[in-house]
């Protein structure tokens, strides 16, 4: 697994970092860990490495450092996410917040509804600022549809 | 009022603005898709380019009925001259704008190549 240092990160700059494929945002980040001769074979799922960004200053420009934490599976986060739900949030939001999102933090377990699933996830993070935020929609089996795909609802 | 053209591929297609990490509205091309439920879709180059910050993780559910996991942004858009938080899920495909954005908008397009494409928000109940 290739990983990146805390304190490489604290003197890297944004084109070092872009350079490696990584994605340099405002917030939380998710991306793929550059490959490297130890990973799994192709066949086997990506690991993606979470990094919880923070910002500095170098001049007059901001910038952001990643300090590496977690790594997480392709469809852990929303397993985790679907189990929280399921034990601690549902019997307080259903039926009477039907259609509405909740946000959770799959790490404390800390979330926020709203009907605006970005006013949501702003709320959460406001609060939460290291969230590893999974969303859904009360009542439904995804949080949204795509190519004409109906929204079911959760039986 | 907005206004876009429908191309010779059939696509309705408008110029939105996204605010990027320097807090300048940089206007991207998308293709107006009914049969998706959300807000935008970008593809990851456009998203790094703007420095979006991450939104986590959303399950949308396709067409055959699948759910599948997506990774999600936050960005901030101009829609009807006002500016509004629009969740981004990250995709290859060609930037779609959904029924999220739509909502409360009157579309008319005309469904031939270089057809006008108007958007105009639902005037308030009298």
């Amino acid at each position: 697994m290739t990983t990146i240092a805390e304190a490489d990160v604290e003197h890297a700059d944004l084109a070092w970092l872009t350079g490696l494929g990584w994605q340099v945002a405002h917030g939380r980040i998710w991306h793929p860990i550059p490959p490297a001769p130890s990973d799994p074979p192709a066949n086997e799922p990506p690991v993606y490495w979470y990094g919880a960004v923070t910002r500095g200053a170098i001049g007059d420009c901001q910038r952001e450092a990643t300090m590496a934490n977690r790594t997480y599976r392709p469809g852990e986060v929303s397993a985790r996410g679907e189990a929280i739900y399921r034990e601690k949030i549902r019997h307080l939001v259903e039926p009477q917040e039907h259609g509405k999102f909740v946000v959770i933090d799959i790490e404390t377990g800390d979330y926020e509804l709203d009907a605006n699933d970005a006013t949501a996830t702003l709320r959460l993070q406001q609060r939460q600022s290291e969230a590893v935020i999974y969303g859904l929609r009360v009542g439904y089996r995804a949080a949204y549809s795509m190519g004409g795909g109906s929204l079911t609802f959760t039986p | 009022m907005i206004r876009g053209k429908v191309n010779q591929y059939q696509q309705a297609l408008i110029t939105i603005d996204i605010m990027d990490s320097a807090d300048s509205l940089q206007g991207l091309e998308v293709v107006l898709d009914t049969g998706f439920t959300g807000y935008l879709t970008l593809p990851p180059d456009a998203i790094r380019r703007l420095g979006l910050p991450s939104a986590g993780y959303r399950v949308f559910e396709l067409a055959s009925g699948e759910p599948f996991e997506f990774t999600t942004y936050l960005a901030t858009v101009s829609w009807h001259g006002r500016l509004a938080d629009a969740l981004v899920l990250q995709s290859d495909s060609v930037p779609l704008l959904g029924m999220d954005l739509l909502w409360d908008s009157s579309v008319t397009l005309e469904a031939w190549a270089d057809g006008e494409v108007i958007i105009e928000e639902r005037s308030a109940a009298p």
